[in-house]
């Protein structure tokens, strides 16, 4: 029994040496900050582990902890969503020591627009643009319909265009309301 | 413009995650998962004994000894939950499918002929069921006894529903095809021959989130321009937000709620029947004296402040939606078929929550209304689809 046991960890030792990183980076483009994403892993690897007796002879080990992953990733918005704050959310911010390019500039707009985006959309979006995954695909991993991941895209796209859509407000330099006088 | 923000997507988020840490392969990454693991199963282990010693004194010996005995790691083991039971004790109804069509069966056990295609969504409203279907393209209102209802067309193939905290009223939101703004038509959730439609646009960056007959609630991104300031904010004038048809529409005021930090509001003040009653909204923490005498000053019923109160509740995960004040829910053994079934339904008011794929003879049950979710193993009806969605207010 324990050397079952042990090969089943060492399995899985393998399995997370191989993804782990993988993990990380589409844990980070969910969360928005790097510990954040590493507690989400780690959850992520647990729960892959309570279940690896049974899935670690299919095909779809990764595809598994992908799903895991995503709708933690939604269980704990639920729980935490009013405590985030946006300057919590940007903790990777435009370095100003580094040549402020315009191409820099906008990957740097859209990464806030990003962060700010409703979880949902925004796992639609690592999904669909980061892990070029189809809306069927999508649809299975977050559990809601292809409808729903369509207008979820659209809905997030629309926000992006407008933001984006001027240098100007590309680069953050957004008209400020006036205030009262 | 599109093809131009999804390349900018796809290369912005390949280039944002190669930023990655320098400890994604550290060694003990998989050991701390691994012992994680097994102090979950300790735990459950125990869990399961300690809910054993209960039963057994009602004499489910044979059922609940196995986790005493087992002598390999068990997950939690769920006790079975009847359609009777979920009936009585959560109101829960269900959609079923049979050779007359489908139909609900109510939480009095009655059956109730719906439509003869197959919907997206079933909702319980406070006087007649909505039945919603992407692929028909229409919203149909139907009596609690199935009485003929009134059945509306989509204007286009985004048009999604909104129904209010009251369970009274459903609005049809439908936006242009540039996604600039959102139109809302609300409509009274009765059988009636005669009835009004209000309608109103606003821009697309407001969502409408609840309503009352004197005001309305959204929420929009007020944080990033605001900071948290409190003093008179004027996005209407200078975002197109369009508030004026929503004063034109009849209400008596707009409160619209940060997106992010949802106790942050902008009340606007409308003129019924004439647009705006003042230019700019007054905006700040939800408690405060310069937020609360804006907003009495704004709609003339004590009613307003409880439906912003209550909005600000449940956006800020303190009202009766899920996960709001319980931790999730161990799924023990059941954890592979929850992640894997086809659908997720949660109750609108948070008190239970059904993974499930069409056709299984089991569906799995989290109960949320104790202490602890208690996850349980329910044999759905014969012929059930999904279970109907109940928006009436908690009692």
């Amino acid at each position: 029994m324990s050397e079952v046991k042990s090969s089943q960890d060492e399995e899985f030792r393998e399995y997370v040496a191989a993804r782990s990183a993988a993990l990380h980076r589409a844990a980070y483009l969910l969360t928005g900050n790097w510990a954040t994403a590493e507690d989400l892993v780690q959850t992520t690897l647990t729960k892959t582990y309570l279940a690896w007796s049974r899935i670690r002879t299919t095909d779809s080990i990764d595809a598994y902890a992908r799903r895991i992953l995503y709708n933690t990733n939604a269980s704990w918005w639920r729980k935490r969503s009013n405590r985030e704050k946006p300057t919590e959310v940007f903790e990777d911010r435009a370095d100003l020591s580094r040549d402020f390019t315009e191409h820099a500039a906008v990957r740097d707009a859209m990464w806030r627009h990003i962060a700010v985006l409703p979880k949902r959309q925004r796992a639609v979006l690592v999904l669909r643009y980061y892990e070029n995954r189809s809306d069927a695909q999508i649809a299975e991993i977050l559990g809601i319909s292809i409808g729903t991941v369509k207008s979820q895209a659209s809905r997030a796209l629309a926000g992006m265009r407008k933001r984006l859509g001027t240098p100007a407000s590309a680069l953050g330099v957004a008209m400020e309301p006036r205030e009262a006088a | 413009m599109n093809g131009d923000i999804e390349a900018l997507l796809r290369s912005g988020l390949a280039e944002q995650a190669e930023r990655a840490p320098a400890t994604v392969d550290d060694p003990a990454l998989a050991d701390l998962a691994i012992a994680g693991a097994h102090r979950i199963r300790r735990r459950r282990r125990a869990a399961a004994g300690a809910t054993g010693a209960g039963l057994l004194v009602l004499g489910a010996g044979a059922f609940v000894l196995q986790p005493l005995l087992a002598t390999e790691d068990q997950g939690q083991l769920a006790a079975d939950t009847s359609t009777s039971e979920v009936r009585n004790e959560l109101g829960m109804e269900f959609l079923i499918q049979d050779d007359e069509g489908y139909q609900v069966i109510n939480d009095d056990g009655d059956r109730v002929a719906l439509v003869d295609y197959a919907p997206q969504d079933v909702y319980r409203l406070a006087d007649a069921y909505l039945v919603v279907s992407a692929e028909e393209q229409t919203t149909e209102l139907i009596g609690l006894d199935g009485a003929a209802g009134r059945g509306m067309s989509w204007p286009s193939e985004m048009t999604y529903n909104v129904v209010n905290s009251e369970a009274t009223q459903f609005a049809m939101v439908t936006s242009n095809a540039d996604y600039t703004e959102e139109s809302y038509a609300i409509n009274d959730a009765v059988i009636a021959d005669r009835t009004t439609t209000i309608e109103f646009t606003t821009n697309f960056e407001l969502t409408l989130a609840d309503w009352s007959a004197s005001t309305t609630v959204f929420t929009a991104d007020l944080w990033s321009t605001t900071a948290g300031q409190e003093k008179r904010w004027f996005f209407d004038e200078q975002y197109s937000w369009n508030l004026e048809s929503v004063g034109y529409a009849g209400y008596q005021s707009a409160v619209i709620l940060d997106q992010q930090d949802p106790s942050f509001v902008c009340v606007a003040d409308l003129e019924p029947g004439s647009g705006l009653a003042q230019v700019g909204e007054d905006c700040g923490r939800v408690d405060s004296p310069f937020v609360q005498e804006a907003l009495g000053a704004a709609a003339v019923d004590e009613a307003a402040a409880d439906l912003v109160d209550t909005a600000v509740a449940e956006f800020s995960g303190e009202g009766t939606q899920i996960y709001a004040d319980s931790e999730p829910a161990d799924l023990g053994d059941y954890e592979d078929q929850y992640y894997q079934a086809e659908y997720s339904q949660l109750d609108p008011s948070g008190r239970w929550e059904l993974s499930y794929s069409r056709g299984d003879s089991t569906w799995i049950l989290v109960d949320y209304t104790g202490d602890d979710p208690a996850v349980s193993i329910l044999t759905p009806p014969e012929g059930a689809v999904m279970p109907v969605l109940d928006c009436r207010p908690p009692e």
